[in-house]
């Protein structure tokens, strides 16, 4: 399996002993959390997007980084040395380490121009840590602080990134610890510094890398992985193995296809793995997400169509498994599954593609 | 905490008893103590499925003639509603269209969500874009539609992430059958086929109806509904991908009773160039050293610093000046009832060059307080960088002693660094004792003079900017410079909002919508009590530096300080527009149910 979470728990670890000498929670408050209660739960994390005149329009919904889980300290950072700010976010329970890769910008867009600027004080601690920043350009004057601890328990990086947008350059001037205002003059877009006080600025070497893309919405297998059997239902529920040795024993390919009856998207897509089952050219594994009671919406959906598929349903009873079997739960999360996918895989049940969405051809 | 729960609740409680003892008291006559509860035997006329049912061409959610006066009665049955939707949205979620079915009355009448009619589109930043339907003119329908249109709107998406029914303002109607009509904010999440991110968000007016011991939806009429969409979400969260995902035990399984409020710190721990992080944890800590390839290593054991572990704020300096970060981390310690000390002190990690030794107590970077955020400046520009300790309260040993300016919290300290060989105390003074309950602080030159100066924010209180007097004191001139922000302070970052050049100052609160749902039943309106809780409640503030140098709070009209329960605000140009940009940690706690308590 792909995924590479660390699941361990966090409780398991801890004694007794420690959580009666930790737990600042009065007896109401344990209560409430061991209950697993929420208050004020399930609130997002906000984006807000400054328009320059102190404004601000509120994008959280189409962020991809508003998180419902219950955030605490954060810090943004380019990890990745493209250009723009990362943003880590340490929660308080369940999945607590995020870390979002900042996509607004394809990588060298026009528009995404940036200027990288670390600091060396010498009057002073030569980290500079304090200094007012102020970043001039078509936009206006923007104003930034190298500041270490602040928002909540949280501790920034010592670089400061300011966006120059379509701008070839930004003219730059230091306010050091100690008062010394030190105009530096205009830097190119795209790149990084050390500004020294009193000295040249130093040209930081770009160190650019990939934060790599995360696995398909949902999926915790990704392409390689070996899916020697899995577990499904048929429509009534009962245990059925899916062994691709066995179906695939003729070489061709197995479109394990997830979708359910109320995606439009996923029974568009039907009557073309219907020709290419019916033409031979692949092994087409129907895996319904509908819930029991919508199972005969889509065998009625299936029966018309009247396809060679072979048709399984997920199921919220556990079923048996013996050795080396996998279940929906080692495949699937259900909660973020995205359909329609389809898992392309060989006869040894290796995952040759995931094509997120529908099948075009 | 020390989370602030047991103080919330009390919060609440105080609430209501405010609640209660004024409308007790000067609104309702005695007679209505009973009211909505009363027996009577005129039975349900909406019990049973309606035979004769015809579906109207109009829908408008009549409101209560009679309506229930008593507050508390009105937010229990407010409350009751909230969560018996919350499951209906959970069903939706699921996309359980079925299951969905028991919510809706057999006699309901309303507008579909989902459905196609007139609207318009409009441009968002970032080529975004907003639509906004023509609500007025949305077909009404019974039940069978209007589930069908909502299985047809979220049936066409990849993936619903969430659904949320909100409980904005309530009234129910006296007697029986009892009914209300609901001010409901309904939110749908989730991305279209491709993986763009959609947001449908309708504001309705609903009519509930109780029927057989629960509440059923019986009519629907809308007052606004928009949809906002892109064509790929501004981020993409690669945890596990970069090697980075821990999980947790979430609230509600045995065990998870042990947690504080874990910041994060960023630095270059190794010199390599490339940004490393630092957090602590309930029972290790966790140093992800960053790799060229992209991907992060978990290194706290190599370098001695995966235990103790617990702790809230970590900080990386130089403190010695000999070019490497050191770790500062704070945590919660408290003398117990027998005087025995409880929780850890500070703790104070040197860098060796290739790992952490933790002298802490050596170099006098220790003490046993209720530690928050701490925050590097050095305010004697004595060329040794300080550090500032936010102190909160000791809940188990004393509750806040009071809600809008509360004094008995920790002590806040100021950690002179004594020439990067050890240090001392010196916030008494420096004037930056303050007992108030203390969660966070900023350090920045506001006023260019060259001294760092000191923004303060404070749960159950006011902000507190001190001014660096250039002679190792600091003065508290908020109220003077317009920043003396009433509120239940969590985080705060310097930033300039507005490209002025100006340094201006975000501060994140709490915000409530059960605790404004409430307010805004109170009648009197105008009393400072009622104002003062309000802005307890309001939520987070943008202070703007004017020419002269003094601030001014900006409308919450201007945006970017909606953000519920905040907390960790970060204040960067997130888009290189040349414009700073907010993101905000919010929420409080998340149990296994959505209902909120």
């Amino acid at each position: 399996m792909a995924s590479s979470v660390e699941s361990g728990t966090e409780a398991s670890i801890a004694s007794e002993q420690e959580v009666n000498n930790s737990s600042f929670l009065s007896f109401h408050s344990s209560q409430m959390f061991t209950d697993g209660l929420s208050f004020s739960g399930f609130e997002r994390n906000k984006v807000f997007i400054g328009k320059g005149d102190g404004s601000f329009s509120d994008l959280s919904n189409l962020s991809g980084a508003d998180t419902p889980n219950d955030s605490r300290g954060a810090l943004w950072a380019d990890f990745d040395d493209d250009g723009d700010a990362d943003i880590f976010v340490h929660n308080v329970q369940r999945e607590r380490h995020d870390l979002y890769r900042n996509d607004i910008h394809e990588p060298g867009s026009p528009a995404a121009g940036f200027l990288k600027l670390r600091l060396r004080a010498t009057t002073l601690q030569y980290e500079g840590i304090g200094a007012t920043v102020t970043v001039s350009g078509p936009w206006g004057k923007t104003s930034q602080v190298m500041s270490r601890g602040a928002g909540f328990n949280s501790c920034q990086v010592p670089e400061l990134i300011f966006g120059l947008g379509a701008s070839k350059s930004g003219r730059v001037q230091v306010t050091w610890p100690g008062g010394v205002v030190e105009d530096f003059g205009s830097f190119d877009a795209r790149t990084r510094w050390t500004l020294v006080e009193g000295g040249e600025p130093v040209a930081i070497a770009a160190q650019p890398r990939t934060l790599p893309d995360p696995l398909s919405p949902g999926l915790k297998v990704e392409s390689g992985d070996i899916l020697a059997k899995m577990v499904f239902a048929d429509k009534d529920g009962n245990r059925v193995v899916l062994d691709p040795a066995e179906l695939a024993a003729d070489g061709k390919p197995i479109y394990l296809n997830l979708w359910a009856s109320y995606c439009p998207g996923c029974i568009a897509e039907l009557p073309l793995l219907k020709r290419k089952a019916e033409a031979g050219e692949m092994h087409v594994v129907t895996l319904s997400m509908d819930r029991p009671d919508a199972i005969s919406d889509a065998e009625a959906i299936l029966d018309k169509l009247d396809a060679p598929f072979t048709r399984l349903y997920i199921t919220e009873q556990p079923l048996d498994t013996s050795g080396g079997e996998v279940t929906t739960e080692d495949l699937f999360d259900l909660e973020r599954l995205a359909i329609p996918s389809t898992l392309v895989l060989n006869s040894e049940g290796r995952i040759q593609t995931i094509i997120r969405g529908p099948i075009r051809k | 905490m020390s989370n602030s729960l047991r103080n919330v609740l009390l919060l609440q409680s105080a609430l209501w008893l405010f609640l209660c003892s004024s409308c007790s008291k000067t609104e309702l006559p005695s007679s209505e103590s009973a009211e909505g509860e009363a027996p009577t035997s005129q039975p349900s006329q909406a019990e049973e499925v309606m035979p004769g049912f015809v579906l109207p061409q109009k829908v408008s959610v009549e409101a209560p003639s009679e309506p229930i006066v008593l507050m508390d009665v009105v937010e229990d049955y407010s409350e009751e509603v909230a969560n018996r939707f919350v499951a209906f949205a959970y069903e939706l979620k699921r996309r359980d269209f079925g299951a969905a079915e028991e919510w809706i009355a057999e006699d309901f009448a309303g507008q579909a969500l989902f459905a196609d009619y007139k609207s318009e589109v409009t441009a968002l930043p970032l080529n975004a874009s907003l639509e906004t339907f023509a609500h007025e003119e949305a077909p009404v329908v019974g039940k069978g539609d209007w589930l069908a249109s909502i299985k047809e709107g979220l049936g066409a998406w990849e993936h619903v992430d969430a659904v949320v029914f909100k409980v904005k303002g309530a009234e129910f109607q006296k007697g029986k059958p009892l009914w209300g009509k609901v001010r409901f904010k309904l939110s749908f999440l989730g991305s279209s086929v491709g993986g763009g991110p959609e947001a449908v968000t309708i504001w309705t007016w609903a009519r509930v109806e109780k029927r057989r011991g629960k509440w059923s939806l019986t009519g629907l009429e809308l007052t606004s509904s928009q949809t906002e969409r892109r064509a790929a979400p501004l981020f993409t969260e690669v945890s596990t991908s970069t090697g980075l995902a821990h999980s947790g035990v979430r609230f509600g399984k045995q065990g998870n009773t042990l947690f504080a409020w874990q910041g994060v710190a960023g630095g270059d721990v190794n010199g390599d160039g490339l940004w490393d992080l630092f957090m602590t944890s309930q029972t290790r800590n966790f140093l992800y050293l960053a790799q060229a390839d992209g991907s992060f290593e978990e290194s706290a054991e190599e370098w001695g610093v995966r235990k103790p572990a617990g702790g809230t704020s970590s900080l990386f300096l130089d403190f010695d000046n000999d070019g490497d970060q050191d770790l500062f981390v704070s945590d919660e310690g408290w003398q117990g009832p027998n005087g025995q000390t409880q929780g850890n002190p500070l703790r104070l990690f040197v860098n060796q060059g290739d790992k952490y030794e933790e002298q802490g107590a050596k170099l006098g970077f220790t003490g046993i307080m209720p530690a928050y955020t701490l925050t590097a400046l050095d305010y004697d520009m004595d060329g040794f960088v300080d550090v500032f300790v936010s102190n909160y309260g000791v809940q188990n040993k004393e509750n806040n002693n009071d809600w809008l300016n509360a004094t008995n919290g920790g002590k806040n300290v100021l950690f002179r660094n004594n020439g990067g060989k050890g240090f001392s105390d010196v916030a008494p003074a420096a004037g930056l004792d303050d007992g108030r309950w203390t969660y966070a602080s900023a350090a920045a030159d506001f006023d260019g003079d060259g001294d760092t100066d000191l923004n303060v924010v404070n749960d159950y209180g006011v902000n507190t900017l001190l001014e660096n007097q250039g002679d190792g004191t600091f003065v508290n001139r908020s109220e003077e410079w317009g920043i003396g922000d009433r509120g239940n302070g969590m985080g705060t970052m310097w930033g300039d909002f507005n490209s002025d050049g100006r340094l201006d100052l975000y501060v994140a609160n709490m915000s409530s919508t059960a605790g404004n749902r409430i307010l805004k039943r109170m009648k009197s309106q105008d009393s400072e009590v009622v104002k003062g809780l309000f802005k307890m409640a309001a939520g987070n503030s943008i202070f703007i530096q004017k020419e002269d140098g003094s601030f001014e709070v900006q409308p919450g009209s201007m945006g970017g300080v909606g953000a519920s329960w905040a907390w960790c605000p970060l204040t960067f140009d997130m888009d290189l527009d040349g414009h700073l940009d907010i993101y905000n940690c919010s929420g409080y706690v998340t149990g296994d149910s959505a209902e909120d308590t």
